[in-house]
């Protein structure tokens, strides 16, 4: 009990005197989730206003395809797209580095994103798009006034998106082949991937610094979370 | 011509459930014109067939508002309806009763009016731009004025079906649609929708009200098509040249 205080003491004296090795990983952690959500929440959006707003054949099995890429293991994720940019694969020459790891969580997070968007849109009523087509909106407007009163949904698929993609192991690791250089500086080394390597190595201190720091980010995404769903705003 | 709606023979059905069976309906210009049935009659399918919001499986509605019959896309953009449910955007009042008048406004005018707003929230005494004018006319009509900073989700149903109204209204619209305006609302809300649909008579607008209470359309139209089972039984009030109803009955009527 005396050596996990010992460790969570030194965690918090880590975190307030971050060295170079705590701070590029955050970095990394950051810049890879967010260039991945960047990536997917535009598309997304698209994608979400044609799959619940249009009318076409085979729309109930793209929907449940969707659903059930939701929840895909982050592992197989990894190993697909590391069959994908392996050299025998198409795309080779990417692996370990971190555009590796913003495509497999653009893979891992894409769906998840989607389909938080498509059950926001579709928890519009039906009477607002009535409501804008009779005051002579036309279907472009139509399809934005809907998307609007999505937004708090959208905010959240975002969230969403960046949380799944920031506390993610599997795929980062097996793509990105968690790197450090030897001074210390991160290259492909994640938030989550620096946890595996040091408690690993025994080195407690610096995982649970970095634990600490993952907690703390989700507590803000909660957070944002919570402040965007107000009751009675737009879902 | 008078007549500004012509709709001839028109079907509709949702899956195997027929809902409209050659409904066949001319609206004169400068009437208020009420449809008058039971739940399920068709009146809702009606007017989604009116605006164009539902295509008919069989049959044509044709407008001439100019005495020549209009193109769909500029009937679209002259007419304006108030839904059963208010179905107001979540967002506050100004902005749902500018809707229509920020989709046919030009780039400059929408920016002035929301720059304005932007200004005024600050605090800066700054003159209404042309459109916030209109919007607060509409809310004055209403009976609902320095409503328009309120959010959306904070008004009564009353309120809320007021306002719903003034989105339409704000547009000046020729021929106003309402599918029961006055359904389930409170004593007030229902005098000033009354009221309102009394102005726009005296105004020579043209209205189509949909309403279950045939004591509301005797006060308010000057011709009653009554809805059953997906036909028109019955026309009551002016002559009903043109109509292919069967002549006017009162007895139906108490």
């Amino acid at each position: 009990m005396g050596e996990i205080w010992g460790s969570v003491q030194a965690a918090f004296s880590l975190l307030f005197h971050p060295d170079r090795y705590l701070l590029s990983t955050i970095l990394v952690s950051f810049k890879v989730s967010g260039v991945a959500l960047l990536l997917c929440f535009p598309v997304s959006a698209v994608l979400a206003a044609a799959i619940a707003l249009g009318r076409f054949p085979g729309r109930g099995v793209l929907k449940l395809l969707i659903r059930t890429a939701m929840g895909l293991p982050s592992v197989v994720v990894g190993l697909l797209v590391l069959l994908l940019l392996s050299e025998a694969g198409p795309f080779k020459g990417l692996l370990w580095t971190p555009r590796a790891m913003v495509i497999s969580q653009l893979v891992l997070i894409t769906p998840l994103v989607l389909g938080v968007m498509i059950s926001a849109l579709e928890g519009v009523s039906r009477r607002v798009a009535e409501a804008a087509h009779v005051l002579g909106a036309n279907r472009v407007q139509i399809a934005w006034t809907v998307v609007r009163e999505a937004r708090v949904g959208f905010l959240t698929a975002g969230v969403a998106g960046f949380g799944r993609a920031i506390a993610e192991v599997g795929s980062v690791l097996i793509v990105g082949g968690n790197i450090a250089w030897a001074d210390g500086t991160s290259y492909t080394r994640t938030l989550t991937t620096a946890i595996v390597v040091e408690s690993r190595k025994g080195n407690f201190e610096m995982a649970l610094a970095f634990g600490i720091v993952l907690l703390v980010l989700v507590l803000c995404v909660n957070l944002i979370l919570g402040f965007l769903e107000r009751p009675g705003e737009a879902r | 011509m008078r007549e500004i709606i012509a709709a001839r023979d028109l079907h509709f059905g949702y899956g195997r459930r027929e809902v409209l069976r050659g409904v066949d309906l001319a609206v004169r210009r400068g009437e208020i014109l009420a449809v008058v049935g039971p739940n399920g009659a068709g009146k809702t399918t009606l007017f989604r067939l009116l605006t164009f919001y539902l295509r008919p499986q069989r049959g044509t509605v044709e407008y001439f508002l100019d005495g020549h019959r209009t193109p769909v896309r500029e009937a679209r953009r002259r007419i304006a309806a108030v839904l059963q449910e208010p179905a107001l955007f979540s967002t506050d009042v100004f902005t749902n009763v500018a809707y229509g008048l920020f989709l046919r406004a030009s780039c400059g005018e929408r920016t002035r009016a929301r720059l304005a707003r932007v200004l005024q929230r600050l605090g800066l005494p700054l003159a209404l731009s042309p459109i916030e004018e209109r919007v607060e006319a509409a809310l004055r009509a209403v009976g609902l004025s320095g409503f328009a900073g309120r959010r959306a989700y904070a008004l009564s149903r009353g309120e809320a079906q007021r306002v719903a109204l003034a989105r339409a209204l704000v547009l000046e619209p020729d021929v106003l649609f309402l599918d029961e305006p006055t359904a389930s609302l409170d004593p007030e809300s229902t005098s000033v929708i009354e009221g309102v649909i009394r102005d726009l008579r005296g105004a020579g607008r043209t209205v189509v009200l949909s309403t279950h209470d045939p004591a509301q359309a005797r006060r308010l139209a000057d011709r009653i098509v009554r809805l059953a089972e997906g036909r028109i039984v019955e026309v009551v009030g002016l002559t009903t040249n043109g109509e292919s109803a069967p002549p006017q009955s009162a007895a139906l009527w108490g």
